[in-house]
């Protein structure tokens, strides 16, 4: 059993080796594709890195930097719920719902709000503190800040 | 009639949602309400698969309500009602699945108080939401429904959380401990029962735990799409029970430890002590059926997993090794370590399709693979065994199709080599050969329709 724990453990550290070298040195962009990151006025306008979207959309993140709670919502429209599940989280809609089922038919998280169009999700975000979401860019925002993200 | 009025309920709820996720009653503070209702189908060609599948099965499904609610935006508490049928395992008996608080004073640090869900591999948390993976029957090389009860949740508490330091990824960790809830009726127990040292046959009466111990960490690694998971899991208990027939060691036996006569036999007078190796000039009766005996149970079982995402397209393996240890009164213990793995394959073609297939293998004991030991202890006791008996090999296919975000219909045929993980009891000898009634080579057919909300 020893024996089989020490190789498990060699093959975890060349593995783990081998994927941080691989996935820090991968050249990582951060393209437009049409999407508008936005947050309520109480979030701090400085950008933020894909990293941190990430974990916000999967609720691995749950705080801004000044300890307030991150509100995410996400949007209905398959098509622009696509292309930001892509960017950003490396997951398709099927994929991220099933996340979210997992969570929440094991007590261990709440499912995220969703709105069908833009504007809905423009309101909740400008009337909830610490609120984020993602809407089509071209769209008029009032009340909102528009977040920079930048690649890590 | 309780599992019709949830069932009741769960369908009144999920025709009344507004979105895909969930019913929020404002009215009611906040509370969130999500459900789901599963009702499948079983058909084997041979061999009795957790029901009278040779029959054709519908004792197959699963209701299950929750309510859960934010108390403080750190504080949350939530419970899920839950009950299922599957075979002789279940019986549409109304349980609490999950029900704790849980507080979150940083990312890196969360805890948790009450009943939470086990760790072991990447589906044991939600091995009863049929909605949440592809194929029906989960590969039973991890696992297997006969150890259900004791992984499917945990009584104490717990800390989890979220590590990312960078450029190395994320890391998610969970460390709990409590007790599982045995109960003499529970499917661990029935599996305990059938796989006492020497083939004797027992009757549980009640269980003492001593506790249930796990932990995991997974590992989200920089590599798009590539994530580990390392689960580790400690159960022991004992037992009070009764034989329901005598263990006797019959004359030629070799006897496996020092033994001290109960009795009087052949001149010996009571308490002369027989040395271990020695091979019985007659027979000796260890236990009488109607006697009572303590056994002791411990269990550690490992999972190491990985799963790859690439687009549509879904990799899967796992590794289980599985150590146990019975103990029996004063016999020997019975120690053996279980060894299961398998490949998975999924990939989604449109948005209501998807199709999945997996490989899986699993032996009872790795080092006694082709079961040439466990038959010849069987056969020293005057029991007999199949080989096939100690380990199961499976091809699964499956087909899924999504007819809304809710509702899931699934079709999935296995091709099964060994009946390990299969039920002794609902396969009796039935030709009178001292076999039970196992076919080696075997096929399954499972369908099932899925609503969640």
């Amino acid at each position: 059993m020893k024996k089989i724990i020490l190789k498990r453990l060699i093959f975890f550290i060349i593995l783990f080796t081998a994927c941080t070298f691989i996935g820090v040195t991968a050249e990582g962009q951060s393209e437009d594709k049409g999407i508008l990151v936005i947050a309520n006025n109480s979030v701090a306008k400085k950008p933020v890195n894909t990293d941190e979207i990430r974990k916000i959309f999967l609720g691995e993140k749950t705080r801004w930097d000044d300890g307030s709670r991150i509100n995410f919502a996400t949007s209905n429209n398959e098509e622009l719920m696509e292309n930001f599940l892509k960017m950003y989280l490396n997951k398709t809609p099927a994929q991220y719902r099933t996340f979210w089922k997992k969570k929440v038919f094991t007590g261990e998280g709440k499912a995220p709000k969703s709105f069908r169009t833009d504007k809905e999700l423009i309101d909740f975000v400008a009337s909830t503190e610490g609120a984020i979401g993602y809407i089509h860019s071209g769209n008029v925002v009032d009340g909102v800040i528009i977040l920079t993200v930048t690649t890590n | 009639m309780k599992k019709t009025i949830i069932i009741f309920i769960t369908l009144l709820l999920g025709v009344l949602y507004n979105n895909c996720f969930a019913i929020e009653f404002d009215e009611m503070g906040k509370v969130d309400i999500h459900g789901f209702i599963s009702q499948g189908y079983m058909k084997s060609n041979e061999n009795n698969f957790l029901g009278k599948t040779e029959d054709g099965s519908f004792q197959f499904n699963e209701v299950g309500i929750n309510f859960a609610t934010d108390i403080t935006y750190q504080l949350r508490l939530g419970l899920q009602i839950f009950s299922r049928d599957l075979g002789s395992l279940g019986n549409d008996e109304l349980t609490i699945d999950w029900a704790f608080a849980d507080y979150r004073w940083e990312d890196f640090l969360g805890a948790r108080l009450g009943q939470m869900k086990l760790s072991h591999g990447l589906f044991n948390k939600t091995r009863d939401i049929d909605a949440v993976r592809t194929c029906i029957l989960l590969p039973q090389s991890v696992y297997f429904e006969t150890w259900r009860d004791i992984l499917t949740s945990i009584r104490g508490i717990g800390i989890y959380g979220n590590i990312s330091p960078e450029y190395i990824g994320d890391f998610a960790y969970q460390i709990q401990t409590g007790i599982a809830g045995l109960q003499p009726e529970s499917s661990v127990i029935g599996t305990l029962e059938e796989n006492i040292p020497f083939g004797t046959k027992i009757d549980v009466n009640d269980i003492n735990e001593k506790g249930v111990y796990d932990a995991s960490l997974a590992w989200n690694s920089p590599l798009k799409g590539l994530k580990l998971n390392q689960s580790y899991w400690y159960a022991r208990f004992d037992t009070n029970s009764t034989f329901l027939n005598s263990l006797i060691f019959p004359q030629g036996f070799e006897l496996p430890m020092d033994f001290a006569l109960p009795f009087s036999v052949a001149g010996m007078p009571a308490g002369t002590i027989i040395p271990k190796g020695t091979m019985l000039p007659f027979d000796v009766t260890l236990y009488n059926a109607g006697a009572d005996e303590k056994i002791k149970v411990k269990s550690k079982t490992y999972v190491t997993s990985v799963e790859y995402t690439w687009n549509n397209l879904v990799f899967i393996s796992e590794y289980l090794l599985a150590e146990y240890y019975i103990k029996l009164g004063q016999l020997p213990a019975k120690e053996f370590t279980a060894l299961g793995y398998y490949g998975m394959l999924n990939y989604r073609f449109t948005d209501w399709f998807e199709a999945g297939c997996y490989y899986s293998e699993y032996y009872l004991d790795r080092s006694d693979k082709n079961s040439k030991k466990a038959i010849k202890e069987a056969e020293s006791v005057g029991k007999k065994l199949h080989d096939y008996e100690h380990w199961m090999k499976d091809f699964c296919l499956t087909l899924r199709f999504d007819l809304t975000y809710s509702w899931t219909v699934k079709l999935e045929g296995h091709v099964f080599n060994g009946v390990e993980s299969s039920i002794d009891s609902e396969n009796l000898d039935k030709n009178g050969d001292g076999y039970l009634d196992y076919e080696k080579n075997w096929f399954l057919f499972a369908t099932k329709v899925s609503f969640n909300f």
